[in-house]
């Protein structure tokens, strides 16, 4: 690393002042190979692939006004893969480290914390890994954009934060206020214990998933948020009685690396929240038409540049600048709680389809993706796609899988072959 | 691979006994082979039609026809007190009071039988200026001025107040609510003791205890409705603010009494709820707490 610290970006400020043990702000990335792991390859090959990602050796420190990232030299460790998935990860257990590595049997894991980066980050950061171990068991594999090359030299651009850098270049054509749907749903079931997380993944054939949104004159990704959005405003028409009834709404993460030219490795994403209202007799077509143009309309760079700027303009504020930091930790949690978790019902970030080099293809077998738990939302939807399947973990920290059955329900019923199974955590 | 019977979702039978999502049972090949009718207990429930013809009963209007008994009663006790007040001294003295409290009930109790539905709110509305026009005329008619109604009036409208903040519909949001209730009480404190030849009690003793109360209600509900789904932080913060709450009512009140700053009661309060809030504290980050003893103390 150039300088031993640095900021945290734009949108990671805010990750380590609502961190706890019901807000882990933690997200997963798996793959799954062909073989069985070894525990001294693995690790051999995050040290050295970790050289090629200085901006991922650090650990949080707390400075007057804001948390930042300093050059962490301790050692790094892999763990067994035995617990409830996308735990908190707490410093004193983890060398300092903001992410872990986990292995078992044949699958590597890698769970990240927020503060880092975002999901295209990690998974980049992951498949690295992979190549590096793939490589120190004999194999010859190259690669490709979803893997960086460890003997290149470290750009720094990757260390940028681009949500401030663009931001501030368009701070005079995009300042717009960006209005929010406030007070959504929030499904009412009691969370289990803090330490529990249970997920559920499914896979699904790709080409069939997309031949079904395409029937719709839709992407996956509407057509996966619609049937999301219709779960959970079924959900809403079961445990609460129809006065009180509120706006449904769905937090869909926007990966701007593509759109805006950034080669940054920190969190470069930004949200949409397609909504429905309450009250009014929807079809799945009219879900997704609104749903549609919800994406259209809000995805246009403009709108997007102007939620950037709105973000940056936030931050830079002198009321939030000089609250010292412990004030911060305060006030922090109850502002995200009413402009944050109180704008959407649920999560659902589709990272897309992933495509590894035909040398590391061979042998991965698949992808998975998992959110970490939100005590409100109280579940989360990731979708990844590799070689011919989509596979969409369900993360929840209730006791029933009130949303996954309707989703997937759904699904079967329009025609899609869905096979489930439990990826961690427990069947209660 | 089999499907679940209910969600109609592929399953590994190897891996997943029953469905993630319905947890109906998948059984694997052996044991649906091994499978037999006499081994299915098949319930045949014959199913009861639950729907009983319900025999609607006539309904009287017994409301309107209490509402108009009570009117007759009223009418006929008005008129007997009237003809015994004229009867003894020829003219109305002290009747006036009896037939302004049956002309209250009446129009407290009798006319909301009598009147078609409304909101719950139009009649504490209604009510409450019934009972304020009720005191006043009494307090006249007793003492030919208006003295200690003035204070029974505000305390009536006071408490109107903060019902309307509860059921208004159009006032919506708890600090916008709570700003009202928070306002009011101190303007009735302020017109109360503008009645005391030493009014200083307002300016030392309740505005500052009313801005705490004010103060930390918010404090408090702005933490609820972060933190609901964490019972032990929420307990922790109400001890929190009841103690500061505690604190600085005695604090308050012995400046006032006796012009300095001294804890009488408080601290009996504060050795109960430290200690509960230490204690809740730790069970919120035992293992946290555990780890750290652990590290330091090598335990």
């Amino acid at each position: 690393m150039k300088e031993t610290w640095m900021k945290l970006d734009n949108a990671a400020k805010i990750y380590p002042l609502i961190e706890s043990d019901f807000i882990t702000a933690v997200f997963r990335f798996s793959v799954t190979l062909d073989m069985k792991i070894n525990k001294n390859n693995l690790l051999n090959a995050l040290n050295t692939v970790i050289k090629r990602f200085p901006y991922y050796r650090v650990t949080l420190k707390t400075g007057l006004f804001w948390y930042y990232l300093e050059e962490n030299n301790q050692d790094l460790e892999i763990y067994e893969d035995i617990n409830y998935p996308c735990r908190r990860i707490i410093k004193a257990e983890n060398n300092g480290y903001l992410f872990r590595v986990l292995y078992i049997n044949n699958k590597i894991s890698v769970e990240f914390n927020h503060i880092l980066a975002d999901g295209t980050a990690c998974l980049i950061f992951l498949n690295t890994i992979v190549y590096e171990y793939l490589k120190l068991e004999g194999f010859n594999v190259s690669i490709n954009e979803w893997i960086k090359d460890i003997e290149s030299v470290v750009d720094k651009k990757e260390f940028e934060d681009s949500h401030s850098v663009i931001g501030k270049k368009h701070i005079k054509t995009h300042y717009n206020k960006v209005n929010i749907i406030k007070g959504v749903f929030h499904m009412k079931d009691r969370l289990i214990s803090r330490e529990k997380y249970i997920a559920i993944s499914s896979i699904i054939n790709s080409n069939l998933l997309y031949t079904t949104a395409k029937k719709y004159n839709c992407s996956i990704t509407v057509f996966l948020t619609a049937i999301y959005l219709e779960s959970l405003l079924e959900i809403q028409e079961e445990q609460v009685k129809k006065k009180k009834r509120k706006t449904v709404a769905v937090q869909v993460p926007i990966n701007m690396r593509k759109r805006l030219d950034s080669k940054s490795m920190r969190n470069f994403s930004l949200y949409i929240l397609p909504y429905i209202k309450p009250n009014i007799e929807y079809t799945l077509e009219n879900i997704i038409e609104c749903v549609n143009q919800y994406f259209i309309e809000k995805t246009d760079i403009n709108n997007l540049l102007s939620l950037m700027v709105q973000n940056l303009m936030t931050e830079k504020s002198p009321f939030v600048r000089l609250l010292p930091l412990k004030l911060k930790t305060i006030v922090t949690p109850i502002i995200y709680k009413s402009v944050g978790v109180d704008t959407y019902s649920g999560t659902l970030s589709n990272i897309g389809m992933i495509k590894l080099p035909d040398s590391i293809e061979e042998h991965v077998k698949r992808i998975d993706f998992m959110l970490g738990p939100c005590p409100l939302t109280k579940c989360s939807c990731a979708v990844s796609g590799y070689k011919d399947k989509i596979y969409i973990s369900f993360g929840r920290n209730i006791k029933e899988a009130r949303v996954e059955k309707k989703f997937f329900r759904k699904l079967v019923k329009l025609g899609v072959e869905v096979q489930v199974e439990n990826q961690g955590g427990e069947n209660i | 691979m089999k499907y679940c019977m209910k969600c109609g979702v592929l399953i590994d039978e190897e891996k997943n006994r029953i469905c993630p999502l319905c947890n109906t049972i998948i059984l694997n090949d052996v044991e649906i082979d091994n499978l037999s009718i006499s081994e299915l207990k098949i319930k045949r429930e014959l199913k009861k039609d639950n729907r009983e013809i319900k025999v609607k009963k006539e309904k009287k209007n017994i409301v309107g026809v209490t509402a108009y008994i009570m009117f007759i009663f009223s009418f006929v006790a008005i008129f007997n007190l009237l003809i015994i007040d004229l009867s003894i001294g020829f003219n109305i003295d002290w009747s006036i009071i009896p037939i302004i409290s049956i002309c209250l009930f009446l129009l407290t109790v009798s006319l909301p039988f009598m009147s078609q539905k409304k909101k719950n709110y139009w009649y504490i509305t209604f009510d409450t200026i019934m009972f304020c026009i009720y005191f006043l005329l009494l307090n006249y008619f007793i003492n030919k001025n208006i003295s200690w109604s003035y204070y029974v009036v505000l305390s009536i409208i006071l408490l109107w107040v903060y019902l309307s903040t509860i059921l208004l519909s159009k006032l919506k949001g708890f600090i916008i609510k709570a700003s009202l209730d928070f306002i009011a009480t101190a303007i009735y404190v302020l017109l109360i003791t503008l009645g005391f030849e030493d009014n200083s009690a307002f300016s030392r003793l309740v505005l500052p205890i009313n801005g705490l109360v004010f103060i930390l209600t918010i404090t408090f509900y702005m933490f609820f409705k972060t933190y609901i789904y964490n019972w032990r932080l929420i307990l922790s913060t109400l001890s929190i603010n009841v103690s500061i709450l505690c604190l600085g009512i005695d604090l308050i009140i012995q400046r006032y009494i006796y012009d300095e700053l001294s804890l009488r009661w408080s601290y009996i309060v504060l050795m109960v709820l430290i200690p509960f809030t230490l204690f809740i504290f730790y069970l919120d980050n035992r293992y946290k707490i555990h780890s750290y003893l652990t590290k330091k103390f090598h335990i």
